[in-house]
Formats: structure tokens, sequence, C-alpha cells
């Protein structure tokens, strides 16, 4: 595990403030490792960064949207290449890297699924490569509806239906990640194998859902 | 200018006209020759049959004259191979077309071919000239693409501006580059801008949120074939079909040269009149053209296409997860939308009045100049942050594409992917990039072909960490790491698009010519080559059709024809000039004839709905 986390009395994983330090150059506390926000400087990455800890954010499944998006922002601004201009072409290159990486960890986090698979990977739970389980019984439903919206083709009253009945269940698996990655157990080794099976079904629902609405979308074309 | 800040330049090539704007005294301003006019030069680019060539006004003049030696529109070439053209793209072309290798579209007039590359080159370079006459020596430009280019045409741009003799700072997005104008001509602008760009012949929408001088494009989406020369063909269409109920002839490519100006003349008398007629007369063929047009047929033909742009706005508002209400600004951009129809129809479905105050013509250049500025670091007040347009992916198995970096990534970005290999002692791992939204490899452009070279192994042993990275600039850089071995693999990349670095090189040691000043000894083989052609014509028709003349309107006619025959021996360009035109005169009464020959009322007035396009 790692040992930057620790636990608030509210039981919420934060990252430790302790590991971000000041910067060298104008000792001005910094909120991200890599980069002063005072005074601008570039500094080395120690190891690899979660995307929390890139964007300056607690490590916590729930987010502030907006807060999300100013931290976003102002590290953008901070970071892009072009307001290196002046530093010569090694700051520019380095800019560029730490730009591409903001960005990265800024999508992987504005996602609620894939910022839920980040806090697995990030517990040390198992990927979708390692852990293909689903639920018992859940695969056989999953063909069943698959064969229904192949049978539905071109039947908007048809694929409506199966859309109010595939919508509602995402959903459902959804708000039990939420309730998962928010729970004061977590991450404990049967809450992340736990996760891990949801969140195989969620692929599949979101799949379903997106084949449903393109066969919808290509009937009103 | 008390500056010393080294002088840069935005440059709007545009599809018909471009135009350059350079920053100073912290702010971006178009570029004015002697005359205070903008140094603006139409994209035109016309071939002498000794292979020089003329760029600009004397182009487009001389395309009536030699249209199959004339390019036009170069810009719908740049990156493109003949089967991405369109059937009406392709005809819009007089001259002649060759695909070549790695799918490039050339132009081959006479013996000669040149790539839409140099072609742009061309342009770019009178621009160069024009700038630096007005304001001394510049190298540095940002030039402008529409936003919907994809990573092919976007490099075809940058090595025309490499031909030229620029060095390109960036390669920026048009939208974009406009509401950075908009933006700094109006302080209090916070707030989501919607730019609406209809150009000559590319459609984007882009959709920004402005921030204390940051600029940060949410969303945007467009159509590379669809622009204001669509309406012009339609036009030309309509025109066509009557001089073909006439029983005349259509193919005639200066013909069709002539009705192209004629129609985007209409066009634009339409703007401020509510009704105007098309005229054409080429007597020597026997064309008396009278087309009738209102301002409701022109809305009717321009329906569909404006529908069409209207349908990519709302795709763009929906990726942006933003409703029609909460823009806060639309900004109007491009030639096309002059016109008072666009104005309406875009207005009303964002439910606002277009911001006015800004030329539409001007401030992509503006914005260009801008962007130039920042990256030369001569402004640290204002920031650019861009998105990708278009998805990029790779090929997996069974000819299916997995997207790596989706449409409308805020850039810089980067994914990583993991590869090893399926046999013993495999030494390349080759990936066929692509983009598109599609999922198949045939549905979407392919970019390159990366070799990534590695020592031979086990299977499976090798872990290639592959990082796909886009910068600033929208192109894509590859990488790759064996993680084994802590070794940075080799990449060889095969652009499947465009000039490769050896073929940029030749071209440029080669040396590009300047376009030609003196033009008067290649305008009277013109006027030779013309009046030829047209005293060929007026025989042919005198033939035809002259029984039904008077006799001394035949004689008049035959006069004129060898007079000007006699003159073209000689070399006086304006007596020359002179004897044509006395010739179309002359043959007026046999292009009377001709038209008599269908029941005038039904024909002279009559209307465009009544026509079947």
């Amino acid at each position: 595990m790692n040992s930057m986390l620790e636990r608030s009395t509210s039981g919420r994983l934060v990252i430790a403030n302790d590991d971000v330090g000041d910067c060298n150059s104008c000792g001005v506390e910094r909120e991200v490792p890599y980069l002063c926000g005072a005074c601008g400087v570039l500094t080395r990455e120690p190891g690899r960064l979660d995307h929390f800890a890139r964007l300056g954010l607690p490590r916590t499944f729930t987010l502030d949207k907006q807060q999300l998006e100013d931290a976003h922002l102002k590290l953008s601004k901070l970071l892009h290449p072009d307001r290196r201009v002046r530093e010569g072409s090694a700051v520019q290159a380095k800019a560029l890297v730490l730009s591409a990486r903001l960005n990265e960890a800024y999508k992987v986090l504005s996602d609620d699924i894939a910022r839920a698979e980040h806090l697995l990977a990030l517990a040390g739970g198992p990927s979708a490569d390692e852990d293909k389980t689903t639920p018992p019984g859940f695969l056989m439903e999953q063909l069943e509806l698959r064969e229904a919206a192949e049978e539905a083709e071109g039947d908007a009253e048809a694929l409506q239906a199966l859309l109010a009945k595939v919508k509602p269940a995402a959903e459902a698996g959804r708000a039990r990640v939420a309730a998962m990655l928010t729970g004061s157990c977590f991450p404990t080794k049967d809450l992340c194998a736990d996760l891990r099976v949801e969140l195989n079904a969620l692929r599949y629902w979101n799949s379903l859902t997106a084949e449903l609405e393109e066969k919808l979308a290509a009937l009103s074309a | 200018m008390t500056n010393d800040e080294s002088p840069v330049v935005g440059i709007d090539l545009g599809t018909t006209n471009s135009l350059v704007a350079h920053w100073v005294d912290g702010k971006p301003e178009i570029v004015r020759n002697a005359d205070g006019q903008p140094v603006a030069v139409p994209s035109a680019v016309s071939y002498l049959p000794d292979g020089g060539h003329v760029v600009g006004h004397a182009a487009v003049e001389r395309a009536a004259m030699a249209p199959a030696q004339t390019v036009l529109s170069v810009k719908r070439l740049m990156g493109q191979g003949l089967a991405d053209l369109r059937p009406e793209v392709r005809g819009h072309f007089a001259c002649e077309l060759v695909e070549v290798e790695r799918q490039r579209v050339d132009v081959k007039v006479g013996e000669r071919t040149y790539s839409p590359q140099q072609v742009s080159a061309q342009i770019l370079a009178e621009l160069k000239r024009k700038t630096e006459a007005a304001i001394g020596p510049v190298q540095d430009a940002v030039i402008t693409v529409p936003a919907y280019f994809d990573d092919s045409q976007r490099q075809a741009t940058r090595t025309a501006g490499k031909l030229a003799g620029w060095n390109v700072l960036r390669i920026i997005n048009e939208p974009t580059a406009a509401s950075l104008a908009y933006g700094l001509g109006d302080k209090h602008t916070d707030g989501v801008i919607a730019v609406y760009d209809l150009g000559g012949g590319t459609f984007d929408l882009s959709l920004l949120k402005v921030q204390a001088g940051t600029f940060r494009v949410l969303a945007t989406n467009g159509d590379t074939f669809l622009g204001g020369d669509d309406v012009d063909r339609l036009l030309v269409d309509v025109a066509l079909q009557q001089l073909r109920e006439q029983g005349l002839p259509v193919d005639d490519p200066r013909l069709r040269a002539r009705l192209r100006a004629a129609a985007e003349q209409a066009k634009i008398a339409l703007s401020s009149e509510e009704q105007t007629v098309l005229r054409l007369r080429e007597p020597t063929l026997g064309v008396n053209l009278e087309l009738a047009l209102t301002r409701a047929d022109l809305q009717k033909l321009m329906d569909p296409l404006l529908d069409r742009t209207l349908e990519l706005c709302q795709q763009a508002l929906d990726t942006a997860e933003l409703s029609v209400d909460q823009v806060d600004e639309l900004v109007l951009v491009g030639g096309s939308t002059r016109t008072p129809y666009v104005h309406e129809r875009v207005g009303a479905f964002f439910g606002r009045t277009p911001h006015v105050g800004l030329d539409p013509d001007q401030v992509v250049a503006q914005g260009a100049a801008a962007q130039a500025g920042i990256i030369a670091g001569h402004t640290s007040d204002l920031l650019l942050l861009d998105v990708i347009p278009l998805s990029l992916g790779i090929e997996t198995y069974g000819g299916a594409v997995t997207k790596l970096i989706m449409a409308n990534s805020p850039i810089p970005t980067q994914t990583t992917e993991e590869y090893s290999t399926p046999q013993d002692n495999v030494t390349a791992i080759d990936l066929h990039v692509l983009q598109g939204e599609r999922e198949l490899v045939k549905d979407c452009r392919s970019l390159a072909q990366f070799k990534l070279r590695i020592p031979p192994m086990p299977a499976g042993m090798p872990q290639l960490e592959v990082t796909f990275l886009v910068d600033a600039d929208g192109i894509l850089h590859v990488s790759a790491l064996e993680k084994r071995s802590g070794a940075e693999s080799s990449i060889e990349v095969t652009p499947v698009h465009g000039l490769t670095e050896e073929e940029i090189d030749t071209i440029m040691a080669d040396s590009i010519t300047h376009a030609l000043d003196d033009v008067r000894v290649h305008q009277l083989i013109d006027l030779r080559n013309e009046s030829a052609t047209v005293i060929r014509a007026t025989h042919r028709t005198l033939e035809a059709e002259g029984a039904q003349l008077k006799p001394e309107q035949r004689e008049a006619i035959t006069q004129a024809a060898a007079t000007l025959e006699t003159l073209c021996e000689g070399e006086d360009n304006d007596a020359i000039k002179a004897a044509l035109e006395a010739l179309n005169v002359q043959a007026e009464p046999l292009a009377e004839i001709v038209l008599n020959r269908v029941a005038q009322d039904t024909l002279s007035g009559k209307h465009l709905n009544e026509i079947e396009v």
C-alpha cells in the first residue's frame, strides 16, 4: 500500500501534504510536487504521480466538478509550453510532457468510471485483464439482451423499451460503485474484489447502452 | 514602433483569399502596403507555358482565358488523395488532377506537375514578398487551417510554409484564431463564445470558454467540404441547365470559368438587392444568357447547406454538454457570412444577434498574429488551450480501429499503451495510426506507419511501452521504451500522405522561382490563344447559323475576324484586345439568332424555381 495515504477522521483517503513540500527556489508551500505555483519553477516528479496528486486534489471518489475544473485550468496556465518560451527549449520540452500528463489526469478524473478504476488500481486491486469475474448469471442476461437488441434493429419502440431496462441497471451499478468507494471499508481486499466485479459488469452495461443509442440515432437520421 | 521584439506574423491561408497580420505595439494589425491597402493575395496560381507562374490577381484574371493552367482553391487539395475528393469538388477544378504516390493529388499543367504543397507555397511566397516590402524582413509565422483539418492536411500546410521560406511557429485553427481576435478587441469577454466560420471551401464551429485571458476550446466540429463556393457551384449548375436547354455547348472551360465569376457576382449582388440578373455573353459561342434571380431563389439554394452547418453546431454543443442559451456570444467568420440570410439563420439558431464590429475577412489573420505574439513571448496576458479535432487510433486485428486519443481532447495530450510480441525473435512491431471517428480502418484516414525496432526476444517477453503524444501544434509524436532493458526503441515513421523530408529538401534546393512581375510577354501569348479560339468558334457558328443574317452583317463579322487574325501576328497587346472586343460586338446578331431558335418569352426571364436543378 502506498505510504502516502493516510485516513482522515471521516474515513476518507487523503494525500499527505508533507510529501509535496516547499519550493526549493522561493520557499513557498507547493500544491503539486512538480511545479511551484508562486515562482513557476518546474522540478522533477518524485516517481510516478497518481492523477489526484498531479492535480493537487484529495484522493477521493466524490469530486467537486468545479474544483477539478479550477485546478486543471490553473495548472494548465502554468504548465503550457507557450508560457515557457523565454526559458529555452529544454524547459519547454519538460512543460510539454507535464502538460500532456496533466491533461491525461484531468481526462481520467472527469469520468466516474475511469476515476473508479484509477482508485482501484491505486489500492492495489486487480485490473480488468487480471480478473474478469462478473456477477452470477450476468453474462447470460447480457447475451439475452444483446440478442433482443439485434432483433429490435429498425424498431424504435422495441429499442426504447430495451433502453428503459438497460439504463436503470447501469445507473444502479454506478451507484453501487460510488457507495463502495466512499464507504470507510475501502480498500480492503474483499471490497477491491467486489469493486472489480461491479466495474466489469458496468463495462457491459455501458457498451450495450451505447449500441442501443446508436441504433436509435440511426433511425432518426 | 519602439520595441525591439522580433517581428512575427499571422497568415490566413484561405481557400479564396490569403491575408497577413503582424504583432506590433502589443496587438495584431493587418499588414498594409504603401497605399494603405491590406496585403492580400487571392489564393490563385496560374502557370505559363514556359514554366513560370503568376500569383494572385494576375492569376485570377488569367483563369478566364487559361482555366486549365490556373489553380484556384488549392486548399481543397491539401492532404487529400483522389478518393478523398468529392465528385463536385473534382469537377470544380478546370486544371488536370493526377494522383501520385502516397495518396497525393498533384496538379498537371502541360508536362509539369505541382503538388498542392508547392502551389500553396507559391501563394505563401508571394505573401512573404509583399509583407517584407511593407514591414521589412520577417521569418516567423503562424499559419491557420480549418479546425477540422486532419493531421495530413495540417502537415501539408506546414510543408507549404516551409517551402515558401517561412519559419512556421505553429499551425492553429481558424475559429480559435478568430476568437482570440474577438477577445482582444473586447476586454469584458469572459464567458462561452461560439465561432461560426463559413469560408469559401470549409465550415467550422468552435465553442470556447474565455476566462481572464485564457481561451479554452471546449468542442469543435466541421466539414472540410462545405463552403461558400458550393453556393456558387449550384448557381452555375442552374445556368448550365438553361444553356443545355438552349442546345448550347456547356463544356467549354473558358465559358465555365466566366460563369463561375458571374455566379459569384450575382450572389454578392443579392446581399444588397432583392433581385439581380446573371448575365453572360459569349456571342462567338452563341451564348446570350440572362438568368433572373431573386433573393428568395438564392435562399432556397442555400438552405440545405445552412441546415447542414447548423446540424454540426448542434453536435458541437452536445459534445461540450452545453445548451444553446449557455452561449454568451456568437462570432461569425469568413466572407460567406456577409450574406444577410446567413446572419438571419445562424442568429435564429443561437437565439442571439451575431457580434458585429469585427471584419469577418480579417479576424482570422489578426488572431493568428496574436498567437504568434504569444509563442514569440511578446505577451504573457493571453493563452490559447486548443483541442485535437479528430480521434486518433491504431489498427488492430481484423481491420478495426482502437481509439487512443479522443476527439476534442485538450492538447498537449498523451496516452500510453503496452505491446509485446506474438512470436519468438520478432524484431519489429508495426503500428498503423489513423484519424477519424469510425470503427473500421477503411472508414478512417490513414496517417502514418510506425515501425518500432526491438532486440530479438522470446515471444511475450518484450514490454514495449509506447507513448502517443500530441503536442501543442496538434502533431503526433510516438516514442517507445522497452521496459525490461530500459532501452528507447528507435522508430521509423512513414507518412501516408504528403511529401517526405527528402522531397522537401529537393524542392527547396531547386529553389522556388518567384512569381513573374512582367506579364506582358505572357499576356501576348494568352491573347493570341484566346483570339485563335474565338475566331474558330465564330467561323463555326457562322457556318451553322449565318444564313439567317443579312449579307452586310456576315461581311462585318468576317472582316472583324480577319483584322484580329492579322493583328495577332504583331505584338500590340492593346490593339489585339480592342480587335477581340470589336469581333464580339459584330457577332452579337449571331447570338440573337441562336436565342430566337427557342421561343424567347419562355426563356428570358424564366425564374429559378421553374428550372429543375
